[in-house]
């Protein structure tokens, strides 16, 4: 607007610090260290052997598309799930109930994740509520393992990701002119036809700002997948932390870092592409 | 131009040239002390940007601003002793009236008791005491305008700057504030500027008013002669209701000329400068100038002849017939006041029309402006 | 839409609501209930009721209130995520008046660098973090022979990790305020005898205010249960989520029903008590 003075590059200041030192350096640190070999004997050399190492060895690129696989279902079961929601938050519910609501899906998030992952496992495991409680109920005549499958991880997955679908839904969809939806019954249309062609485009935004953030919370998540997974199915993150704690092989392991953050971009430039939306305004509102 | 003790500002050579366009194009003015200074101008014409010079929000590309023959262009908005009411008047929601008007007090350190003295002082005098801790949403339109004003008046500046203060309100309170703010000048006896695209405010608050238009002042002369003598036909236009024709020239005797319509009525008109024959002109004719009689009726005037109604917009005292010449085919628009009665006046019916020479006037036709 | 739907449909709307309502309040709830069970373990069957995991004093039955470590680790949580609010919420409040107040060449990059926290994954910037600083350390020590510990996993790290994504949604929060200002507000300060300083402080923070105190507990909450990128830089002295993650997976009494008991009334009640601060308007635009 003015002339920058001294004022302009000392607000600017804290901001390049900080995008430089905490997110720029850093990735290209771990960028850098996954480009090394180390051999004590030869000395240590640059390349792509990290890399090769993740291709040759199936359970590394298996668990990267496992990873990548299951948290695209997670984030379309969110979606499925949250859609309703939002649209009776935004559009049915009015005054207090409508406050209500909202508020009752935000309460759960202020809790940590861990003790959300912990309710689960005290309802699903095998001496867990649901499973005793059938026994109880003579449904069953043995204890039942809900826990460590697919299933149970993926409904963690839904219930700790399931706010950053609901709300980014519901600031949108309440933009949406009732009489849009009252034009599209009048003109002939059912329920389906009216939810498909005027309600779903017009939430587009928060739909792709809601799946973004689901799905990078799913791919990044850790405990979700130790917890609710079962033991022969491994988290990428899981693979990280696996050889940058345990095995100690961090050039490795940012090798890993550097495959997921590529995948990551890869997917979520894709999602931005198919639905025409742009990166700061779908997550900047 | 010398620094001059009477004048409370003056702009030497002033522009502000920004990116593609220049909002503000050389002016050179001064306002004398204690008087209220209208610039009036439609949007874009620069008048907002030149407002903003003289706060301080901009600085001039090239010129001079004095103010009390001190120049100021390098002076920062706060140390400047110039107030300003703005726009949507910017009261501050999170503090009441008395917080308000003690703000600036405070930046000049000016302590309990003398500050609670002087708001209740300049409260007084804006007819406001007693509403000191009221909160700023609790205040109509007319007193938050008060409050603004007071808030700049209190710190007593050499110049408060105004910058269409009035536009947010209704059409009642706007009459009735135009009467308060001349009111409220004429007693504190602070210099006003005062941009507005309202013409009737800038005509009925000034003791001298500056038409502005993209970046130049057109005009600069005292309410009475911008409406009665405008030096272009972009003022004539644009302060006041008129009638425009375009018309040539046909020869000039002193000061008036035999002008003949592009409908081809020939029409005697005052004119101040030398206009070549065969020029084309614009003529100008103020509605309330021209009067009204019976068809037919010989009258002693320069100009008459008789007209057909095509509409009647009847509002009480400020009436207006729509009228067509029945042989030249041009339109006119009669403001006949008290003095004529409308009762018998129909679409359709035909009347004369009548008007002295000295109350046209004609100016040379500008290349841009339209047919 | 509702007034449009008819008889069945509309219950089956009302059912599913009342449904993912419950599917919302049952992990939560169900903790909560254990952490009354007279039980060494948070399941079935009930035991009978019992304040012990809150006031037990001798093991196995330590209630938290007793139990050293838990109650260390949130000491220390509480001290990390009053630092990383107080760091997030200056940086915040800099950048957003940095990309309202101002116009210069590649903002729209910078403004796309200041949301790229928010896709990257918090593990990933945990070890990024970690790679950094540990690099740093080692040429530091190195080349002077200093031994820069707070460049080793632990307390001073956790707090940088956690910066790095939280001033992200704390400048969002700002931003969204700032941008509703109207700034011939500050002008008139300015005009009125203030300077930008002051006029910042009296007219520009107390419109900010309610943001700033969004932006706090917004902050202070993704911090105190931050598990990814804590995990990665975690050095002895644990926080309270990653001391709780360690009792979970060696098998742990409902203490850890009580202490998320706790967690659960804490946030609740920082966070509604923010709600009437700012007003309930903010609610759905966070």
């Amino acid at each position: 607007m003015k002339a920058k003075g001294l004022g302009f590059y000392l607000l600017l200041l804290p901001f390049v610090l900080w995008f430089v030192l905490l997110i720029v350096l850093p990735h290209l640190q771990m960028f850098e260290l996954s480009l090394i070999k180390r051999d004590y004997a030869a000395g240590d050399s640059i390349g792509m052997y990290q890399y090769q190492q993740f291709f040759e060895e199936p359970l590394y690129w298996r668990t990267l598309v496992r990873t990548v696989w299951m948290s695209l279902l997670a984030t379309f079961i969110t979606l499925l799930v949250s859609f309703p929601v939002a649209f009776f938050i935004a559009k049915v519910a009015k005054g207090k109930s409508k406050r209500l609501l909202l508020l009752s899906c935000l309460l759960p998030f202020w809790v940590s994740e861990l003790v959300r992952t912990y309710g689960w496992m005290i309802l699903l495991r095998e001496s867990g509520v649901i499973s005793q409680g059938l026994l109880a109920l003579g449904l069953t005549d043995q204890p039942i393992e809900f826990l460590y499958n697919d299933v149970s991880m993926l409904i963690g997955l839904v219930y700790t990701s399931m706010l950053f679908m609901v709300v980014p839904l519901v600031s949108t969809l309440e933009g949406l002119d009732q009489s849009l939806i009252e034009a599209g019954y009048d003109l002939g249309g059912n329920g389906w036809n009216v939810t498909h062609s005027i309600i779903v485009p017009y939430a587009m935004p928060g739909i792709v700002s809601g799946c973004i953030m689901v799905f990078m919370l799913c791919l990044g998540n850790y405990l979700t997948p130790r917890l609710l997974g079962g033991k022969d199915s491994l988290w990428f993150t899981e693979q990280i932390f696996t050889q940058f704690i345990t095995r100690f092989n961090w050039e490795l392991g940012a090798a890993f870092g550097g495959v997921l953050l590529v995948v990551s971009s890869l997917v979520v430039s894709l999602g931005l592409k198919l639905s025409g939306q742009s990166f700061s305004r779908t997550l900047g509102r | 131009m010398a620094a001059n003790a009477n004048f409370d500002l003056e702009c030497e050579q002033l522009s502000k040239h920004f990116a593609d366009f220049t909002a503000v194009d050389q002016l050179n003015f001064s306002v004398e002390a204690g008087s209220f200074f209208s610039i009036l101008g439609p949007s874009g014409c620069g008048k907002t940007t030149l407002l903003r010079m003289l706060a301080g929000f901009e600085s001039p590309s090239e010129g001079e601003i004095r103010i009390h023959q001190k120049r100021v262009n390098e002076l920062a908005p706060n140390k400047r002793p110039v107030n300003m009411v703005f726009q949507h008047l910017a009261l501050f929601p999170n503090m009441n009236v008395a917080e308000n008007i003690a703000y600036g007090l405070k930046r000049r350190g000016i302590k309990g008791s003398e500050r609670a003295s002087k708001i209740k002082d300049v409260l007084e005098r804006v007819g406001l005491d007693g509403s000191q801790t009221k909160q700023i949403a609790q205040l109509s339109g007319g007193q938050k305008q008060r409050i603004a004003i007071a808030r700049s008046l209190v710190l007593e500046p050499r110049l408060l700057l105004l910058d269409e203060p009035l536009g947010a309100l209704d059409l009642k309170l706007r009459e009735k504030m135009k009467v308060e703010l001349k009111h409220l000048q004429r007693e504190f006896g602070t210099t006003f500027i005062y941009i507005t695209h309202d013409q009737s405010e800038a005509l009925v608050m000034s003791d001298k008013v500056a038409v502005m238009n993209n970046g130049r002042f057109e005009q600069l002369a005292s309410p009475q002669q911008l409406y009665y003598q405008p030096s272009s036909a972009f003022v004539a236009k644009f302060v006041g209701q008129t009638n425009a024709l375009s018309a040539v020239v046909c020869e000039q005797r002193q000061d008036v000329a035999l002008v003949k319509t592009a409908h081809g009525r020939h029409l005697i008109v005052a004119t101040s400068i030398n206009q070549s024959a065969k020029s084309t002109v614009d003529v100008f004719v103020r509605p309330e100038a021209i009067g009204i009689a019976e068809a037919g009726q010989e009258l002693k005037a320069d100009n008459q002849f008789d007209v057909k109604v095509e509409e009647c917009l009847f509002d009480g005292a400020s009436s207006t017939l729509v009228v067509r010449d029945i042989h030249h085919n041009d339109l006119y628009r009669v403001a006949p006041g008290a003095s004529f009665s409308l009762h018998n006046v129909v679409v359709g019916s035909t009347l004369r029309i009548f008007w002295d020479a000295k109350q046209a006037m004609c100016i040379h036709s500008e290349v841009s402006s339209e047919s | 839409m509702l007034h449009q739907l008819r008889g069945p449909a509309k219950s089956l709307y009302q059912f599913y609501m009342v449904g993912f309502l419950v599917f919302l309040a049952l992990p939560l709830s169900i903790v909560a209930v254990f952490a009354f069970n007279d039980s060494l373990f948070a399941a079935l069957p009930w035991q009978g009721f019992t304040l012990d995991w809150f006031v037990g004093q001798t093991e196995p039955k330590l209630g938290i209130f007793y139990d050293e470590g838990l109650l260390s680790s949130i000491g220390v949580s509480a001290s990390i995520a009053c630092l990383v609010t107080l760091l997030s919420l200056v940086l915040a409040t800099a950048n957003a008046w940095l990309f309202i107040r101002f116009d210069f060449p590649g903002k729209n990059w910078l403004y796309i660098g200041l949301l790229l926290p928010l896709v990257i994954p918090g593990v990933i910037l945990g070890v990024a973090i970690l790679v950094a600083s540990s690099s740093l350390a080692n040429s530091v020590e190195d080349v002077w022979g200093w031994e820069l510990e707070w460049l080793r996993p632990g307390f001073i790290l956790v707090v940088i990790g956690q910066v790095a994504f939280i001033t992200t949604i704390s400048t969002l929060v700002v931003l969204a305020r700032l941008r509703k200002f109207d700034f011939s507000l500050e002008e008139a300060a300015l005009n009125l005898g203030a300077g930008p300083w002051v006029a910042f402080v009296t007219v520009v923070l107390p419109f900010l205010m309610p943001a700033l105190i969004g932006a706090a507990v917004v902050s202070f909450l993704m911090s105190f249960e931050n598990f990814n990128t804590t995990l990665m830089l975690v050095g002895s002295d644990a926080p309270l989520t990653i001391a709780m993650y360690d009792r979970l997976r060696e098998g742990s009494t409902p203490v850890l029903n009580a202490v998320s008991l706790l967690l659960m009334l804490g946030s609740a009640v920082i966070a509604l008590t923010s709600m009437l601060f700012s007003g309930d308007k903010d609610v759905s635009s966070k």
